[in-house]
């Protein structure tokens, strides 16, 4: 009455009645134990129900196998079919056989099919590990795992494989000087529920979406497609996949649910993954904490990255980087939804290298070959630190990190223009050189905040070996190896279209902006909203709606070094636009609101160097550069002259109290009259109409 | 054998079966109620489990089986629960009639199959009935909080290929669709019958469906049950969730012609969101979606969230309203408040019918809006969206359409039917009264033509463009149009449209307003065409652009290398003008 009946098969109990094991029911640690059986033939028995104890089929009739505690060596794979549910004690693993061949040999996947636990049925079992990993420091182990062949398992647990989260499962675990790593786990996991490692290609169409619980150090980078130093690894690079969290950004504090880099991240890997020695490593784009090739139709949500250890030292390059991978994606829509990144080394997310843009294939009636692909994000928040490195962490960062500081970005976007970029009820904070920088492709903003604390500076401008801002003189009387010059002319963007050599149709769209990005001291502007330095661009960019409050920023950068401040400083406009003449190539605001003082500082810049044309001299303007401006209302504007390269600007009158308020409506296209110079500026208004545009 | 207690319960070990000998062919509803009042009799405290091991256990005809709350039902994995249909008082005098099983309770159920369905009992009843006499089954309501979603898998979805393997698909759905739906408390008084909160419906396999599933506000009839009394519900709340996958979740595998038929069939629909769901038009379908927003006020609040739509199509998704709302709705942009029907981050893959291309999106929805956001529209359309009315946003939207004019082709017609018109990404040619209202923002194209206002193609057809005034605001469009595969033969015909097509000779009222876009013509060297406002803000690349005077205002007929025609009244310029 109280009990099971005949269709639940005790594996331990079994197992002793056949002699197989010794009571009590005590499995062996490893195959070098004395008491080390093969289990394949029995449990294949129970399953069959020929065991000739009495034991019904289970495969025919349904029931349960489950597994007390203890560890079960398998020689070959062997099937949970459609009727049954496999159920596992905390403390039971299946410990699967070494293949026979190598993963470099072509009978690989036919053969990790053959030595592993197929999943046809139900599985019942705790956070708590079940099988052996199939990843072993970063590399495969050459073991059988788990192969779902199913679409009844919901989720896929990294504890399965031996993942260790940092929470109260695991209390221990936040005594330890160093963290466990849990990158082999989470990478097994990742194989055997969304990789495709099964023969006959696309069997991760029945990906099972990967849950992280907890929060997890990984010491190596993962990856979701194949590696990209191999050519024999698993990975799937054309299957939707979902990778799921518990929390997101309301609760960015929590500590759970997270994807943290180790103090040891990238651990050292052997020569024949990365074709070079481990001694001369260093980082790669490859070092972020997830790579995924292939993006197509993914799920990313409710997770949290961070790419500086437990001591908040940047240790990865970045937290997530897409890039293309072999396979033929179909057009799909991805999705990055309340995620938080946090403290690269240098990018946060890093999208690029997609080479193939859609073409259809088979005339006009085919529609194959599609790589058309559509990235969102959905309420992330993209966050550096918003202060300079201090104690540890600014020594290491000064050993290691501050050449690459300077290139970090929030967002670096490369991709041809068949891949699109779309950021809703999205937040950047902390210092980058750019919270979004593209090369090419699509970038749209709905809705989002940007707050860019990273200050820009001139390019004669080194950086000392304690982190501040000088001269070579400041620091060395002359050049000193130590001092690093650092071209940071255009940091503290919010966008930045980077100059790309190819030419590219491309846009940049913005809808609903509140800026708040990095003004250096107290009384200098801020940096702009976006910075267009296109050598051969055809990017358009349409602003709707936004809101640079460029006087309100608290943060600084790294300090001064020098009681002259004003020779490091870099102060250009809010909007600069430095597209030559070249066909394509436009700007437009709609509804655009800015609050940044409007005084003109006269500042000189001490350096006329030639490569940056556009900084000798500054203003404090919201734009400068060739922009043909549809506009026909200012609140005391005016237009000014900047002569040189540029043509027409437009200023925001000296001296205006408070917010200006500046509209440029639909309609009026506005050229001044030339010429118009500082000391003789145009007014326009409204009742001058209609304006002579056809020059 | 561990034995768990007397708060577990084997019912086949209560009643003396063995676990060699099958289950009896009879209700057993008896028993189990007899092992709740056991189990409900313990002190201190009662309740338990009752375990159900595998084999088809019949249940739920002569009387209610009823898992009280402190009571946890286990299905082994292999078990089958069929739901008699209910026999005595509340069997069938209700709208709805009384659930065979329902659970209050827990419940353990394996992730596949444990319940059974009438079409199910059709088909594989025969194995242990050798009658043949096949039953309607009755339903299994789940007013349990530890239900939250439920799957057509418990039903049998999924699990047969082949049109049968449809018809089990479709009733899987359907029972889903009940389970989620009507989870009612029901007791031998009456009781309380007020339905909780929908339920998800998660679809993890791959299902087809032998016919559409109606989804919205639908008057109720249970198979086989002609006694009840129809009564119409809605689905307010719903979700129905698929898994990402690349390939379809639902499909379409029709035991008749489902021409002009859709995989999901939405009547008034409010309140829906629809989720990571690959539809298919399969075999015998000719759309996946169709969306009857029907005459009732006030946003309707469906939303797409994920969704693939794919196949061969007359329209793979359309919308429509068939009639006014009673009172319209106040004017305002559509970017103001919630959409009838919003899609978000779906991917439309059209694929011609008979090498007669289709129509992506259609929306014939006067005072009602439609918003698609984050949407690649990729394949072979005739246009990807046709916009017969309402109010319709398109924003951050890429389109590839690889369909060009039937004409094109050399080869012979029948072959390749004329569809003069194909190629298109929005076509506004067809816009009925009210006014329609149009927002693209933030697009990209490769295709022949972005926008029609008249048919693109017109030698020798029908000349139509648009029967209603249309307010139109492209804003930051790309169109770059690729050399498409096919080159219009004989090569002396007109070739290639305008990227924007925008004639209006029936009214007067139109506007268009092209805001901050590139229109590259590739090869037509010729991006507008059409009776057009245009704002040209930096537009450089608008050369030997034709803006044919309609006589009204705004217009330009122009050679040259610039043109500049501004809308709001500061500059207009009338006529051929040189500049």
């Amino acid at each position: 009455m109280g009990t099971f009946g005949s269709e639940f098969v005790n594996a331990g109990e079994f197992l002793l009645a056949r002699n197989t094991i010794r009571a009590p029911f005590d499995a062996p640690q490893n195959n070098n134990d004395p008491r080390w059986v093969d289990y394949t033939r029995d449990l294949n028995r129970v399953i069959d129900g020929d065991s000739g104890l009495g034991v019904r089929s289970l495969r025919d009739l349904g029931g349960y196998l489950y597994f007390p505690p203890g560890r079960y060596f398998l020689t070959m794979g062997i099937t949970i079919s459609p009727k049954m549910t496999v159920i596992f004690a905390p403390g039971a693993v299946l410990e699967m056989p070494t293949l026979d061949v190598p993963g470099s040999d072509a009978r690989f996947r036919d053969r990790f099919s053959d030595f592993s636990v197929h999943i046809q049925g139900g599985i019942q079992a705790g956070l708590h590990q079940i099988v052996n990993s199939t990843v072993k420091n970063g590399l495969p182990t050459n073991r059988g795992s788990l192969i779902f062949e199913t679409d009844t398992v919901k989720e896929a647990y990294p504890e399965w494989w031996g993942a260790e989260s940092m929470d109260v499962r695991n209390p221990t675990n936040s005594m330890r000087p160093v963290p466990p790593d849990s990158s082999d786990a989470i990478q097994s996991a990742l194989d055997a529920a969304i990789n495709d490692i099964r023969p006959g290609g696309r069997a991760s169409a029945n990906a099972i979406p990967v849950v992280l619980t907890g929060s997890y150090f990984v010491a190596r980078p993962l990856f979701i497609g194949r590696r990209p130093w191999s050519t024999t690894s698993p990975g799937s690079e054309d299957s939707p996949f979902v990778l799921r969290g518990n929390v997101g950004a309301a609760a960015p504090e929590s500590g759970t649910s997270s994807l943290q880099a180790h103090p040891a991240f990238p651990l050292s890997r052997v020569s024949e993954e990365l074709g070079r020695s481990p001694t001369t490593q260093r980082l790669t784009s490859n070092d972020h904490l997830l790579v995924v090739r292939g993006p197509p139709g993914f799920l990313i949500e409710n997770l949290q990255f961070d790419a500086s250890d437990n001591n908040k030292i940047q240790r990865a390059f970045g937290c997530l980087h897409l890039e293309k991978g072999g396979g033929n994606a179909d057009a799909q829509m991805s999705r990055v939804r309340r995620c938080v990144f946090r403290m690269a080394l240098v990018n946060l997310v890093q999208v690029g290298e997609f080479e193939h843009p859609y073409r259809p294939t088979s005339g006009a009636a085919g529609t194959g070959g599609q790589d058309l692909l559509g990235l969102v994000f959905e309420s992330c928040k993209f966050e550096q630190d918003s202060a300079p490195p201090s104690g540890a962490a600014l020594a290491d960062w000064t050993n290691r990190a501050r050449d690459s500081d300077w290139l970090r970005d929030g967002v670096y976007f490369r991709a041809n223009e068949t891949l699109r970029l779309h950021f809703i009820d999205c937040f950047w904070r902390g210092m980058m050189r750019a919270g979004i920088r593209a090369y090419s492709g699509t970038v749209t903003l709905t809705n989002c905040n940007l707050h860019i604390t990273r200050m820009p500076v001139p390019s004669t401008v080194c950086v000392s070996q304690d982190g501040r801002y000088g001269t070579y003189e400041d620091h060395s009387n002359g050049p000193h190896p130590d001092n690093v010059f650092i071209d940071a002319r255009d940091n503290g963007c919010d966008i930045y279209v980077e100059r790309f050599p190819g030419e590219a149709t491309t846009g940049v769209s913005v809808f609903g902006l509140e800026s708040q990005s990095q003004r250096f001291l107290s009384s200098y502007p801020a940096v702009g909203a976006v910075l267009m330095d296109g050598g051969r661009p055809s990017y358009d960019v349409y602003i709707e709606d936004a809101h640079l409050d460029n006087a309100t920023g608290k943060e600084g950068d790294i300090p001064l070094n020098s009681a002259d401040a004003s020779k490091f400083i870099c102060d250009p406009p809010a909007v600069e636009w430095l597209a030559p003449f070249f066909r394509g190539g436009s700007i437009t605001f709609s509804g655009l609101l800015t609050n940044n003082k409007a005084q003109r500082r006269g500042f000189q810049h001490q350096d006329d160097n030639e490569s940056l044309p556009i900084t000798n001299k500054f203003y404090r303007t919201p734009f400068t550069g060739r922009v043909v401006v549809g506009a026909n209302y200012f609140d005391t504007a005016r237009l000014i002259n900047l002569g040189a390269r540029t043509s027409y600007g437009f200023s925001v009158e000296d001296g205006t109290p408070g917010p200006a308020h500046v509209y440029f409506f639909l309609g009026v296209s506005m050229e001044g009259p030339s010429p118009v110079t500082r000391d003789r500026p145009w007014f326009l208004n409204l009742n001058q109409s209609p304006i002579s545009t056809m020059g | 054998m561990a034995d768990f207690g007397d708060r577990f319960v084997n019912l086949a070990h209560r009643i003396g079966i063995s676990d060699e000998a099958p289950l009896p062919v009879e209700d057993l509803s008896v028993p189990f109620l007899e092992a709740v009042d056991h189990l409900l009799g313990l002190v201190p405290q009662g309740g338990g489990t009752i375990y159900l091991r595998p084999g088809r256990w019949r249940l739920g005809g002569a009387v209610l089986v009823s898992v009280p709350p402190t009571i946890t039902l286990m299905v082994a994995p292999g078990a089958l629960i069929v739901p008699l249909p209910p026999e005595g008082r509340f069997a069938r005098s209700d709208v709805v009639h009384r659930p065979s099983v329902q659970i209050l309770g827990g419940l353990e159920a394996p992730t596949s199959m444990f319940l059974s369905t009438s079409v199910y009992e059709g088909f594989f009843v025969s194995v242990d009935d050798p009658a043949g006499a096949v039953p309607d089954a009755g339903w299994v309501s789940l007013p349990t909080a530890a239900v939250t979603a439920v799957y057509p898998d418990w039903w049998g979805g999924g699990r047969f290929p082949g049109i049968k393997g449809a018809m089990v698909d479709h009733a899987s759905c359907e029972a889903a669709l009940r389970g989620a739906l009507f989870r009612w408390e029901w007791t031998e008084t009456g009781g309380d019958r007020a339905p909780s909160s929908p339920l998800v419906i998660e679809v993890r396999s791959r299902l087809r469906l032998s016919e559409p599933l109606r989804l919205g506000e639908r008057t109720w009839s249970f198979d086989g049950d002609s006694g009840s009394t129809p009564q119409t519900f809605s689905m307010s709340g719903l979700l129905l969730r698929g898994r990402r996958r690349d390939e379809p979740s639902l499909s379409g595998l029709a035991t008749r012609s489902g021409r002009g038929r859709f995989l999901l069939e939405f009547t008034a629909p409010k309140g829906l969101r629809i989720e990571d769901l690959h539809l298919d038009t399969g075999t015998n379908f000719s759309g996946v979606v169709d969306i009857d927003l029907g005459e009732g006020n006030g946003e309707r609040e469906l939303t797409f969230s994920g969704c693939t739509f794919s196949g061969a199509c007359d329209n793979l998704v359309a919308v429509r309203a068939a009639t006014a709302p009673t009172v319209p709705p106040t004017e305002g942009s559509p970017s103001s408040g919630a959409s009838d029907v919003a899609f978000s981050a779906c991917v439309w893959r059209p694929s011609p019918i008979e090498a007669r291309p289709g129509v992506g999106l259609r929306v014939a929805a006067p005072y009602r809006t439609v918003t698609v956001r984050d949407a690649n529209l990729v394949g072979e359309a005739r246009r990807m969206i046709q916009f017969d009315g309402g109010s319709l946003r398109v924003d951050v939207c890429s389109f590839h359409n690889a369909a060009v004019p039937g004409e094109w082709y050399a080869t012979d017609p029948k072959l390749r039917p004329p569809v003069p018109e194909s190629g298109v990404d929005i076509d506004v040619s067809w816009l009925l009264a009210p006014p329609g209202r149009l927002w693209a923002s933030a697009c990209n194209s490769a295709s022949l033509q972005f926008l029609a206002r008249e048919r693109l193609y017109r030698p020798t057809k029908i000349f139509l463009s648009g029967l209603a005034p249309c307010n139109a605001v492209i804003t930051a469009l790309q169109h770059r149009m690729d050399a498409p595969a096919v080159a219009p033969t004989p090569p002396s015909r007109p070739t290639f449209p305008a990227s924007i097509f925008w004639t209006t000779s029936l009214d007067a009222t139109s506007t268009l307003t092209f805001l901050a876009g590139r229109l590259d013509p590739g090869p037509t060297n010729n991006p507008f065409r059409g009776r057009v406002a245009v704002d040209e803000l930096g537009q450089q690349s608008i050369y030997d652009a034709w803006l044919l005077p309609a006589g009204t205002r705004y217009s330009v007929w122009r050679y040259g290398t610039l043109v500049r025609v501004y809308s709001l009244g500061y500059r207009v310029i009338w006529g051929d003008v040189t500049i």
